[in-house]
């Protein structure tokens, strides 16, 4: 389901290795730019739920286009830094008032 | 008061290097965006190239406009690089006669403003790198080609840009002792000092904007590079401090510039100049978004390009047209029926447009800047691992950033409010010097204007910002 602003949203990450093993024990972390810069970025560490499987949950601040940014340091050192384009998030539908 | 003779700063900006130190600090700040920009990480908010122009540059620009003078232009690196070249190449054409004016600047400050939205050059490293990079081959090209500073007079968007807000700056170069200017037979100023020894060969630069101090008067055209500080065997020039503004009541001929009400072209800088400002704002907001959508439907319009076209050209002209020629109209009415067309009435008061257009650009950049001001340190950190491997700078912190919106919001309106106040000031003053009699009656539609005009900015500011991917999705 693509990410609404204004409201949380969980964002996961799986890290595999090259031959599809799951890579578990990583120090990642999350970053959420907009594209604009000088906007406030959302980041946050990422926690390992599962062997490989990394989970953030965040809090878009408005509207509009992001950056998901993924880096961290693996178990053996090594750094790594993934980024996807998330454009057009849009605000959070208002919950309807009650009847 | 003169600056040049104030304790510690006088004597550091009349050393002879203080100009290249200032220009080659930025030459390596350059050379860093354009690196980082081009080889960096393509995420907008963590490339240098980025940040430091649409956060930094822009709003110590304006910040530096009002606060000492055209100090970027001062500054300017693309001189530096100029300079070094000419070493090597020595122009030999004349600017040509028929481009002496603004039209040529003017049309390009408007091309980059609208390709800076059109192409959402903010959110691209490489494309903001690509137009520095282009930007100071397009300097050199006409610099090596032309002589003297034909680029910045008459090319530089950015010049005449600092041109038209340097006119409220709190300074500006004036002759020290007018007396002697006038027992002054050698004018190095303008001509540059000769070597005592060898007399065809100039030892300090003159004036390369064609303003001779004696008959100079304001910031307009003056790049503030202080040759003729260096280059007066007498030491008969100063940075004086002054009433920010007041050269635009100036009605005698200047050097280099003529009469002010001869030039059309910069009043028509000065409109462009204001409404910029507030189509640059508006393009932010979601009503804009809104627009351009409406825009889209109503008129059948599929491409972007022709919806911001259409939006910038009811902006930049359409809109000055009916404000300003209405308000022409209406002083020429109650004023006095010998009152100069339309037309001229409209370009003298243009000028008084331009302290709220100032106003306008500095709460825009300032928002950019106080609400982004520390994002400099993390994507530094982030360009310096991206040049050695490892966080030497420590990792970025990445939630550094800068006072919050809230808190930026009454600082924007209190300039735009300054700003407005300082248009409805001139058109007074404006219009005692024309109308003399009719003083009252001859501003009261210039101060609707300006106060239309502060409607608008007030509520352009007010609205919540809405990044990119709205307009379209």
């Amino acid at each position: 389901m693509p990410p609404a602003a204004v409201t949380t949203t969980i964002v996961r990450v799986t890290l595999a290795d090259s031959r599809g093993a799951p890579v578990g024990g990583a120090k990642l972390r999350f970053d959420a730019h907009m594209t604009h810069p000088g906007m406030a970025p959302v980041t946050t560490d990422a926690i390992e739920i599962s062997p490989g499987t990394y989970q953030s949950t965040v809090r878009l601040s408005m509207a509009g286009d992001w950056v998901f940014v993924v880096s961290g340091k693996l178990p053996d050192g090594h750094r790594i830094t993934k980024e996807m384009q998330v454009p057009a998030v849009r605000a959070a539908e208002a919950p309807a008032p009650p009847r | 008061m003169d600056v040049l003779r104030l304790p510690v700063v006088g004597p550091l900006v009349r050393w002879r290097y203080f100009r290249r130190v200032l220009q080659a600090v930025l030459l390596v700040v350059t050379v860093a965006v354009v690196a980082h920009g081009l080889f960096g990480p393509q995420i907008a908010p963590r490339n240098l190239a980025t940040v430091a122009t649409s956060i930094h540059w822009r709003g110590l620009l304006v910040i530096g406009l009002v606060a000492i003078g055209n100090i970027f232009c001062t500054a300017c690196p693309m001189m530096l690089v100029r300079d070094g070249a000419r070493r090597l190449v020595s122009p030999r054409f004349t600017w040509p006669r028929a481009l002496r004016r603004k039209w040529l600047g003017l049309t390009l400050l408007v091309v980059v403003l609208f390709s800076y939205e059109l192409f959402d050059i903010w959110d691209r490293p490489v494309a903001t790198a690509a137009i520095v990079l282009g930007y100071f081959a397009l300097a050199l090209v006409i610099d090596l080609l032309f002589k003297r500073a034909s680029f910045c007079k008459y090319v530089c968007p950015i010049g005449q840009f600092n041109f038209i807000a340097s006119t409220l700056a709190p300074t500006e170069i004036a002759p020290r002792n007018r007396q002697v200017c006038q027992q002054c037979r050698t004018y190095d100023c303008i001509k540059g000092q000769r070597s005592p020894t060898e007399p065809l060969r100039v030892v300090r630069r003159g004036c390369e904007l064609a303003l001779f101090v004696p008959g100079k008067t304001g910031n307009l055209d003056c790049t503030l590079c202080l040759d003729c500080v260096q280059a007066c065997p007498h030491d008969n020039v100063a940075l004086v401090t002054r009433v920010a503004g007041a050269e635009l009541l100036d009605t005698n001929r200047r050097s280099g510039i003529g009469r002010l009400a001869d030039r059309l072209d910069i009043a028509v800088l000065a409109v462009i100049f204001t409404f910029a400002a507030l189509i640059n704002a508006f393009v932010m907001t979601r009503p804009a978004f809104e627009l351009e959508r409406r825009l889209a439907i109503t008129l059948h319009l599929t491409s972007g390009a022709a919806i911001l076209a259409l939006m910038f050209a009811c902006a930049l002209i359409v809109l000055p047209a009916m404000l300003l020629g209405s308000a022409a109209a209406t002083a020429r009415l109650l004023s006095d029926r010998r009152a100069p067309d339309t037309g001229t009435i409209a370009a003298r008061f243009a000028l008084a447009l331009i302290p709220f257009g100032l106003g306008v650009w500095l709460a825009h950049y300032g928002f950019h800047l106080l609400t982004g001001i520390l994002t400099i340190v993390p994507v530094a950190q982030s360009a310096v691992i991206d040049l050695v491997g490892w966080p030497a700078w420590g990792e970025p912190a990445w939630t550094w950033m800068g006072m919050p919106p809230g808190l930026v919001y009454p600082i924007q309106l209190g300039l735009t409010l300054l700003g407005a106040s300082g248009s409805a000031a001139l058109a007074y003053a404006i219009s005692a010097r024309e109308y003399p009699r009719r003083t009252v009656p001859a501003v009261i539609p210039w101060l609707i204007v300006v106060a239309l005009l502060a409607v608008l900015a007030v509520w352009i500011i007010g609205q919540p910002m809405a990044m990119r991917g709205l307009g379209t999705a």
